[in-house]
């Protein structure tokens, strides 16, 4: 028979919403039989007041804890090495992961290497993690880096200056507990960009050549809702609605790439911020001027939909203008016309190209990208946000 | 013909169905693989446990009582596993210090200690067993494990080898000759109440056991001038007379050395050392004897030639001056003497074979035998005439 409706396949964790959510982590650590559980959270977190509720929760359950702080932004693979040590010195049985996108992902980290060993390096790519890594509850900080549902996790290398990519259904973490709570003591920087990290995700989801039905709704859903979220106004910094809405478009846009994939705006956004180390956002937005223009005729039905979500007028129908709507539309969600959205502003030079060329060319996120890209593509691309 | 862009799609292709779960390994986290590998290990261990000779028990570690046995320990006491979870260790086996040892590793959890106690089975036959009890913990909870072989074999073996070494011990203590066991290292490893007395005559005293042979070995030395230690170490058999000095004592020996080698390899020597002086004194005064009846010999011979001379004389004066009556009266006593003189000839020549054997058991000739039988041949023939 004939496969028209291609298959598709759907991995997402356990998720529990709502304020105060966080306080399941103790129940499920128990039911997890994990009685010393690996706390995975930067020192910023784990000073907040809400951790209390975390805590008291493990000690109701009966579940004994060993704190691992140290954890820096965009995490290197010291800090899980690090951190895989003290869990298995501690004879850990699971990670509680509170924190960002840097946290989990290091959590993740750390389990890959307390069950299967080795280095961290030795997991970059996909499929390369054998073995199911301990259980992980996660306990999101931000609402957009998607790592509390998804199988991604991304690991730098400060010796090579790479970027890397560890994809497999076993990092998708058992439990998540997605809490407004945590949110509100977020910095507003990090309310902007991870809401922007959060939007390219659903969009490039969206667009991907893995998508499907599922993901295009949580997607579209995603998008929908960062619009009307973004620009970001600090009056809403203590806004609950706000904070579980953005939750909400993280969580589906983070499901919806997990299982679609993404493209080239993170392959590119990558090797950027490998390379200028900066935040995962700001480097989405750069590269986001070049992809859309550049994949639009691959998806054109898909990207006239979100420039629709976007607020471009169903009026203009020529696709240039639409192209160049959407990005505008896109970038003035950051609400920060001060951040200049090209490389050359964070000190890249046309002999930066290669190797960004080199490291976005390697990255697993362009085989899912809708148009299929080559070198001179890339060059081209990042020529265009120089 | 697939183009450098063929495969780098086809490349695509392939991480594309891994990341949206369609790779080989693209599985969502299950445990529950991994729980039938483990299981897998814990039956295989289990297995294996229930197929050894000896029972294991494992106990809880305040009360001691069996928590887990294996197959063995149902064959072995007749219990069933039901019966022996219900069962603590005291009940079984009978020893004072297992309790001491589970009180004692309480406090030290490393510790682990051998005893040799009887287990009884279901039926109140007693088993001798040799109990292997160490401490063991699993996470928060510790356990005691006690491991138990039979030794009954073992003991009716060990008895078997102490009679055997009893014998051997005894057997080598009534020799009256010296037997010493040395290694590689020139030490002595075995010896006989012999050697022992020589050691304290020669003026060793403390461990013989152990002791360097080459401690003794200047108090001997060969014909050959050659150093024992030294042909000892040649690691080859021999058999040589030596001669001991100690003081004023003085011996002969007969060393005998067999050395022992393994893989070609040199192990041990067993050294044999006979007391000949006796017989070599012995020896010594049988060749002076003998010398001493050589030379009769010799001059008996020469003495039957001085008697038949003048009788030879006699017999011509009578056939010259006396009458025939007279001279039938004498020639027969002439007669008897010659025949005596011939018959001690006769005596000579066989005591010519003494004389070889002599020659050729002690080597002791002063006479060249081919002048001697000249002189015979010579002597018989003139009788003749």
């Amino acid at each position: 028979m004939e496969i028209i409706r291609e298959h598709r396949k759907y991995v997402i964790p356990e998720i529990i919403t709502g304020d105060n959510s966080r306080i399941y982590a103790g129940r499920y650590t128990k039911n997890f039989h994990s009685g010393s559980v690996l706390i995975a959270t930067d020192d910023n977190i784990f000073c907040q007041k809400w951790i209390r509720d975390i805590l008291q929760s493990l000690d109701d359950a009966g579940t004994e804890y060993v704190v691992f702080s140290d954890i820096e932004e965009n995490p290197r693979n010291y800090n899980v090495m690090a951190g895989a040590d003290v869990y298995l010195s501690e004879e850990c049985t699971g990670i509680l992961a509170i924190g960002g996108g840097s946290v989990l992902d290091c959590a993740k980290g750390i389990g890959i290497i307390a069950t299967n060993g080795g280095t961290i390096m030795d997991y970059i790519g996909v499929d390369k993690v054998q073995n199911p890594t301990p259980p992980l509850i996660c306990v999101p900080t931000t609402a957009g880096s998607g790592a509390d549902v998804s199988q991604y996790a991304v690991i730098c290398d400060t010796v090579h200056k790479t970027k890397n990519l560890i994809i497999s259904k076993s990092l998708v973490p058992d439990v998540s507990l997605l809490d407004t709570i945590p949110l509100l003591t977020q910095p507003d920087s990090v309310t902007i960009y991870s809401g922007i990290d959060s939007f390219t995700h659903a969009m490039e989801a969206y667009v991907s050549n893995g998508a499907s039905h599922l993901s295009d709704m949580l997607a579209l859903e995603s998008m929908t809702i960062s619009a009307g979220l973004f620009p970001f106004s600090g009056d809403k910094t203590d806004d609950y609605d706000f904070r579980f809405q953005s939750l909400m478009a993280s969580m589906y846009s983070g499901i919806a790439f997990s299982n679609a994939g993404v493209g080239l705006i993170h392959a590119m956004s990558h090797a950027i911020g490998a390379v200028f180390d900066l935040p995962h956002g700001l480097a989405s937005c750069i590269a986001m001027q070049s992809v859309i223009p550049y994949n639009y005729s691959s998806s054109k039905r898909k990207y006239r939909k979100i420039a629709g979500i976007m607020g471009v007028s169903p009026h203009i129908s020529d696709d240039e203008q639409i192209i160049a709507a959407m990005v505008e539309k896109i970038t003035e969600m950051r609400g920060r016309p001060d951040d200049r959205l090209t490389l050359s502003e964070y000190g890249a030079s046309v002999d930066n190209i290669p190797y960004l060329v080199a490291h976005a060319a390697s990255d697993p996120c362009i085989a899912t990208n809708p148009r299929i890209t080559d070198a001179d593509d890339l060059t081209h691309l990042f020529e265009g946000v120089l | 013909m697939m183009t450098d862009k063929d495969h780098y799609e086809e490349d695509l292709e392939e991480i594309r169905n891994r990341i949206i779960g369609f790779g080989e390994a693209s599985l969502k986290k299950s445990y529950y693989p991994q729980l039938q590998t483990q299981q897998e290990k814990l039956e295989r261990f289990r297995a294996a446990l229930d197929s050894t000779r000896d029972i294991v028990f494992i106990l809880d570690s305040s009360s001691g009582c069996i928590i887990d046995a294996n197959k063995r320990a149902e064959e072995l006491l007749g219990y069933t596993t039901q019966e022996l979870l219900n069962l603590t260790i005291f009940d079984v086996a009978h020893h004072y210090r297992i309790h001491q040892i589970m009180a004692m590793m309480e406090s030290d959890i490393r510790s682990s200690e051998i005893i040799l106690a009887p287990l009884t089975a279901r039926d109140g036959q007693e088993i001798r067993m040799e109990l292997s009890i160490s401490s063991a913990h699993f996470g928060k909870d510790r356990y005691i494990t006690v491991l138990c072989r039979d030794i009954t074999e073992r003991e009716r073996m060990e008895a078997a080898i102490r009679y055997s070494e009893f014998q051997y011990r005894t057997t080598i203590d009534t020799l009256h000759d010296i037997l010493v066991v040395i290694d590689e290292k020139f030490k002595v490893v075995i010896y006989n109440g012999a050697f022992e007395t020589f050691c304290r005559n020669s003026g060793i005293k403390g461990e013989i056991q152990g002791m360097e042979l080459n401690c003794l070995t200047p108090l001997f030395s060969n014909d050959q001038n050659s150093e024992i230690g030294a042909l000892i170490l040649r690691h080859q058999y021999f058999e040589k007379d030596i001669k001991y000095r100690y003081k004023d004592k003085f011996a002969v020996y007969s060393l005998r050395n067999m050395p022992i080698i393994e893989d070609g390899v040199f192990k041990q020597s067993v050294l044999y050392l006979r007391d000949t002086t006796e017989y070599n004194v012995l020896e010594d005064i049988k060749k002076e004897a003998f010398i001493q009846i050589d030379k009769n010999m010799e001059q008996f011979a020469v003495l039957n030639d001085h008697i038949r001379n003048p009788l030879q004389i006699i017999l011509g004066i009578i056939e010259l001056e006396c009458g025939e009556e007279m001279t039938a009266k004498i020639v027969p006593y002439i007669q008897e003497i010659d025949n005596l003189i011939k018959s001690l000839d006769n005596g000579w020549i066989e005591s010519e074979k003494v004389r070889n054997m002599i020659v050729k058991h002690y080597g002791i000739s002063l006479i060249d035998r081919a002048d001697i039988s000249d002189v015979i041949q010579y002597l018989q023939d003139k009788c003749k005439s």
